[in-house]
């Protein structure tokens, strides 16, 4: 069996795995997996720049929030349908991605950190500036008539979970596809050595401001699909917590893997479940249980079982 | 041809180079030598534009490398394998030439006359980089920087901790590159190496190219050995 016939079968089996898990799981559950899948997304986007790129960025809340606005302003105020509200989203947060790449990219390294935080917090105080039409910290809710698309209510638990999982699905085989095209080999490249990349003749800054916006739309539908299947959009997913937040998923799954997205929100999300369960000091138990994730598997889960076990794993 | 000529450059407000010029012609082999800090590398990496270029003049036939991004350097022409190999570790030896392969036409020819030309990586394509030994690594290093078909090949001490064989392997393949009609600028250590593959060396010292002068007439003048580099 090839490497990539492996790396199809942990994908499509995961795959399978999740589509049969609405069934099985307990409702309580299968709720969890959907935000979990539409959390994960997000990671994915995020996986992009910093896993497979090698740039960490402190911001990506902008590009979240930019989809979960873009879709909810032109849906509550513009009264969209969710289709185009969705394109909507995709655009806004391209723009949004694209402006901010094009910035951000002339610095490096910690510089390149703190201006990234610098334009989230500022997306963050524009969302709240404008709070006539956002509603800042409190949001605002999108109505369930209004969540219809081709006469399924994304509000129902079955649609909402199969919704998410196609979304999933799709970031899922978009980005094992970009990781094992030209361009994916190249942001690894750079990840590696950029300036043996340069060498070989890319243009390194135009390839990494490519990253950035396929960084930005995949966080930015994430945001969008969240608003629409969950029914709220507020500012506090634009604070730097949103943009921490991926960071450690990503860590604690595993940087540069497809799947380590996935595992890292699913580990994050029942481990803080589990431990708010047992004690209000929960978060001592969560920071206890990441410390260990890193001093004993400090390429994340998926990157230390690649690592030790299956060199295979994408 | 490539043409430096009165090159200066440095790290930041630290300057290397104060007066560095030569030529290097289509099917030579150009030696740069000198002490440790004599200004060898910063001159390689001057001509990548990895360091600005303070003043002087470099050209590549007609084009002024001086004034074009370091990515288009490379599009050029002109290939560059550092000292220390710099390969992408976590990639293949496969994924390391597709990388470098990626903007050339005739990709499979390329990648057939690469793997040829350096058999034992046919062997490793499926192997990750960083698991190579010392050797493979420089031959990965150096086919890769082939792989977008330049006119001029820069290798810094590219034998640096290699055991003979693979010396003499390097050596064979930077000969190939001489019949091709390549001009090469090697910067090496080992004298006997210099001495029996290099068309014309170059004596820096304190950033400054002193002298230049064919091997054969440096092979009857062993005291410009003493006097440069002391040995």
């Amino acid at each position: 069996m090839t490497d990539t016939a492996k790396s199809n079968a942990l994908h499509f089996g995961l795959l399978a795995a999740l589509a049969i898990g609405f069934f099985i799981l307990p409702t309580y559950h299968s709720g969890n997996l959907a935000r979990i899948m539409i959390l994960a997304i997000y990671a994915m986007g995020y996986n992009v720049l910093f896993g497979y790129t090698g740039l960490l960025s402190l911001g990506h809340a902008l590009f979240f929030s930019a989809g979960m606005y873009g879709l909810g302003l032109t849906m509550h105020l513009g009264g969209w349908s969710p289709a185009p509200a969705f394109l909507a989203a995709l655009i806004a947060s391209s723009i949004v991605a694209t402006v901010i790449g094009f910035l951000v990219l002339r610095t490096t390294g910690v510089a390149y950190m703190i201006v990234t935080l610098m334009f989230a917090q500022a997306g963050y105080l524009t969302i709240l500036y404008f709070g006539t039409y956002t509603r800042g910290d409190e949001g605002f809710a999108l109505k369930q008539a209004t969540r219809q698309l081709i006469g399924l209510d994304l509000t129902d638990p079955i649609v909402r979970y199969y919704t998410a999982l196609i979304l999933f699905a799709t970031a899922l085989l978009l980005l094992a596809y970009i990781i094992r095209s030209p361009f994916g080999r190249t942001l690894i490249a750079i990840r590696e050595n950029e300036e043996r990349a340069r060498m070989l003749g890319y243009n390194v800054t135009a390839i990494k401001l490519k990253a950035v916006i396929l960084s930005g739309i995949i966080s930015g539908a994430s945001g969008a699909a969240y608003a629409l299947l969950f029914g709220y959009a507020g500012a506090t997913f634009a604070t730097v917590q949103y943009s921490i937040l991926p960071l450690l998923w990503v860590l604690v799954g595993g940087a540069g893997t497809t799947t380590g997205a996935f595992i890292g929100v699913l580990f994050m999300t029942y481990l803080i479940d589990y431990a708010s369960g047992q004690t209000n000091a929960y978060l001592i138990v969560v920071g206890v249980v990441l410390v260990a994730v890193t001093l004993f598997l400090p390429h994340g889960i998926m990157g230390t079982l690649r690592n030790k076990y299956a060199g295979w794993l994408p | 041809m490539l043409n430096l000529s009165n090159l200066q450059s440095g790290y930041g407000a630290v300057q290397v180079l104060f007066d560095l010029s030569l030529t290097a012609n289509a099917g030579e082999i150009t030696c740069i030598m000198g002490r440790n800090g004599a200004g060898k590398t910063t001159t390689l990496k001057t001509i990548m534009g990895l360091l600005p270029l303070m003043s002087g003049k470099i050209t590549l036939n007609d084009t002024d490398l001086a004034t074009i991004p370091p990515h288009q350097i490379s599009q050029s022409g002109v290939a560059y394998v550092p000292q220390g190999r710099r390969l992408f570790s976590e990639l293949t030896v496969a994924q390391n030439l597709d990388v470098g392969l990626l903007h050339t036409p005739n990709k499979s020819d390329i990648r057939e006359e690469l793997l040829t030309l350096f058999p034992r990586l046919r062997d490793r394509l499926k192997q990750q980089a960083d698991t190579l030994s010392g050797g493979e690594q420089q031959m990965l290093a150096m086919a890769r920087a082939l792989a977008i078909k330049p006119s001029v090949l820069l290798l810094d001490e590219p034998t640096e901790g290699l055991q003979p064989s693979m010396i003499d392997l390097i050596r064979d393949v930077v000969l190939k590159m001489k019949a091709q009609n390549l001009a090469v600028i090697l910067v090496e250590q080992r004298i006997d190496a210099v001495l029996s593959i290099a068309d014309q060396v170059v004596f820096v010292e304190n950033g400054r190219s002193l002298e230049t002068t064919d091997t054969d007439a440096l092979r009857n003048e062993p005291e410009k050995l003493h006097r440069y580099l002391g040995v």
